[in-house]
């Protein structure tokens, strides 16, 4: 029996007594009665919702093929100058950029016409298709993470995308929403996927609209990066220093072989910085550019549906990631970052299969926090897992034997146990540091190659559900290693993550 | 303080020893399939005169040696297999263990895998055409984790199909969620 929307069912009423057959022949009709009205209960009802996409989604969708089009039609013209050949006259270029208008419009109408989202007692539903119909159903206990997604041109129709994650398949996207009914369904969906039994209605009670940071009033805010912090961890990250060296060393290479050579390189230097250094400076600010646009106004903010991130500047992204879902952290910290006492976050969550860990796209990404201080990773784990205790963990290190294998990362190298989490460090130029439940564990191993068994060490790995990180305790102590292996397995079976999350 | 890769209980659960035929036809398919035409590529690019590389290859040091190299390589490595086979197969043990399966392999790499019972998500047999004519099965065990990585190959397949219905057994009785 479904309850509607999340209520106890109503108590029907009584069928009615059917009407006594009068037993004398004189039959005189009963007066008509008006069926007893079955009345609400006081509480909100709430029926099936269901309903189209936004009636400017074509726009969105075919803007980007129009834009394309021309894109090429333009070069074309402008390269057909150059030489004597006739250049397309002027109507042909207005024709084709209308027609892949048109065309796109049409196709957009048409699958903007045979797409609705029904959202019903207990599952989420997408039909969509012309020709051949597709029903995608989604449980509401099944849903991972649910993400608003404002790409630029719908940011500007003020329209928005709704991306559901449920297990390891690509997301279903429902495109494109106003951005206030994104927003409720958004909350909707995620207050279900946590059991709670609410209705549409008050979940759009609970529902703002701001246009910048996604944060409602409810909602605590942990950590906002500002944009000074941002282009610092873009300044003193390994990407922009490969980006450089990238361009430089094979410049200095040859201008050192053609001096060597005895060819006159002073005059050379113009060129030379000509054309090493104007795609040089471009695609470093385009990597500043894309990188700040991304993060830019990055807020972690802990709602009701769990932990929100949003970022962006053109596009908006928001994320919303339920705690429980979590199933492993990771701090880093490039070499460069060491001095400044900065740490990125990262998160492993099931079911966030396209997530990435580039800094510098508007897609679902893994991260949790780009750059901050001690402080607000903290307040950021805090968040994640109150229960969680890392600075009383005591860490355990490689002999000194392992000296040998890892010169560089030796000191770092080591693993820490409470009650709760196993933490794993290990990594030189980027030092890495992995937080597991033990309650999160899938299953654990030790492996041992010719040298180490050699020097009497050996590896652990946690395996989690992710795919993106693997935690490990490289080169420690073997007999250590058995101990931990074994222990570590067993805890993975007796421990329960309720202290954690508390 | 015993070993890291001496039994969690009182002892290992080897394969059949049958297993170790496996092994060796499978060297040999993998002779066939790989070896051979590299061998017979490098033979051709690298032939003293008439070859790909033309005249060059006689100037080269060994030049008669250099034409059946890559044969060479392929033959040591095939000898080698095996040779190794049966250690190989003799290597690759499981225990169970309380409320998990403990499940070890390798010669030179030895790899110690524990899947506790209750992350078992599936528990699988397969048997190959080599497999069936031998008796012997796969069991692979799936976790949540694309890491785990937990199969035993070669067992007897009355015992592989043993295993299977009881990690479902346990692990219906310990499953816990994600």
């Amino acid at each position: 029996m479904t309850a509607p929307y999340g209520q106890q069912p109503p108590t029907y009423p009584a069928p009615q007594p059917p009407v006594p057959y009068p037993a004398t022949p004189a039959w005189t009709p009963t007066p008509y009665q008006e069926p007893q009205v079955w009345a609400p209960p006081p509480q909100p009802t709430v029926h099936k919702v269901e309903e189209r996409a936004h009636p400017l989604t074509p726009l969105v969708r075919g803007w980007f093929a129009v834009v394309a089009v021309a894109w090429a039609m333009l070069q074309e013209r402008l390269q057909g100058r150059g030489d004597n050949t006739e250049s397309i006259p002027w109507w042909v270029f207005v024709a084709v950029i209308g027609g892949v208008a048109a065309l796109g419009l049409i196709a957009g109408f048409i699958s903007w016409r045979f797409t609705r989202f029904i959202a019903d007692e207990t599952e989420l539903r997408v039909e969509s298709g012309w020709i051949s119909r597709q029903s995608r159903r989604i449980s509401y206990t099944r849903l991972q993470s649910v993400d608003v997604m404002q790409p630029l041109a719908a940011r500007l129709l003020g329209l928005a995308e709704i991306r559901i994650d449920a297990g390891a398949h690509d997301s279903t996207k429902l495109r494109y929403l106003s951005r206030r009914r994104a927003y409720e369904l958004r909350d909707f969906l995620m207050l279900r996927a946590h059991g709670a039994q609410v209705s549409v209605d008050v979940a759009r009670a609970q529902t703002s609209d701001p246009l910048f940071a996604d944060v409602g009033g409810a909602d605590r805010v942990i950590v906002t990066v500002p944009p000074d912090e941002l282009l610092l961890g873009a300044l003193v990250s390994h990407d922009l220093l490969s980006l450089i060296l990238g361009f430089t060393v094979p410049v200095a290479a040859v201008w050192g072989v053609a001096t060597y050579f005895g060819h006159d390189s002073a005059a050379a230097i113009p060129v030379v910085a000509l054309a090493g250094g104007v795609p040089l400076l471009l695609s470093i600010g385009q990597y500043f550019a894309r990188r700040v646009m991304a993060q830019f106004n990055f807020t972690l903010a802990e709602t009701q549906a769990g932990l929100r991130i949003t970022r962006g500047l053109t596009n908006l992204t928001s994320q919303t990631v339920p705690v429980r879902r979590i199933q492993s952290i990771r701090l880093s910290q490039p070499l460069f970052w060491r001095p400044l006492r900065r740490y990125r976050v990262d998160l492993e969550v099931l079911g966030l299969g396209e997530a990435t860990r580039n800094e510098s796209t508007s897609k679902v990404s893994t991260m949790l926090l780009p750059i901050g201080t001690k402080k607000q990773v903290d307040a950021a784990l805090a968040a994640v897992w109150p229960g969680l205790a890392l600075d009383a963990i005591r860490y355990v290190r490689s002999p000194r034997i392992a000296v040998v294998l890892d010169p560089l990362s030796y000191s770092w190298n080591s693993f820490g146990l409470d009650d709760n989490v196993v933490v794993t460090r290990r990594g030189w130029l980027t030092r890495h540091q992995s937080i597991v439940p033990h309650a999160r564990l899938q299953s654990v191993a030790a492996y041992q190659g010719p040298l180490e068994r050699l020097l009497g060490l050996a590896n652990v790995s946690f395996h989690t559900t992710g795919l993106l990180h693997t935690h490990a305790v490289i080169h420690m102590n073997a007999d250590l290693a058995r101990t931990l292996v074994y222990d570590e397995a067993d805890r993975a079976m007796t421990s329960r993550d309720g202290e954690l999350l508390r | 303080m015993p070993a890291l890769f001496s039994p969690p209980a009182d002892r290992w659960i080897k394969l059949s020893p049958k297993y170790a035929v496996v092994r060796i036809v499978g060297a040999i398919i993998l002779n066939l399939l790989f070896w051979v035409p590299v061998s017979l590529l490098w033979a051709w690019v690298f032939e003293p005169r008439g070859g790909a590389l033309g005249d060059v290859t006689s100037t080269l040091p060994f030049a008669t040696y250099l034409q059946w190299f890559a044969a060479y390589v392929g033959i040591a490595w095939f000898v080698w297999r095996v040779y190794r086979a049966g250690r190989y197969a003799r290597s690759w043990a499981y225990a169970e263990r309380g409320e998990d399966l403990c499940i070890t392999r390798g010669l030179w790499y030895k790899n110690l895998t524990i899947v506790p019972y209750g992350r078992l998500q599936i528990a699988k047999v397969d048997a190959g055409p080599l497999d069936r004519l031998l008796g012997l099965a796969t069991v692979t065990l799936v976790t949540a984790s694309a890491h785990s990585n937990a199969s035993i190959p070669g067992l007897p397949a009355a015992e592989a199909e043993r295993l299977r219905d009881r990690l479902i057994e346990v692990g219906d009785t310990l499953g816990s969620g994600l």
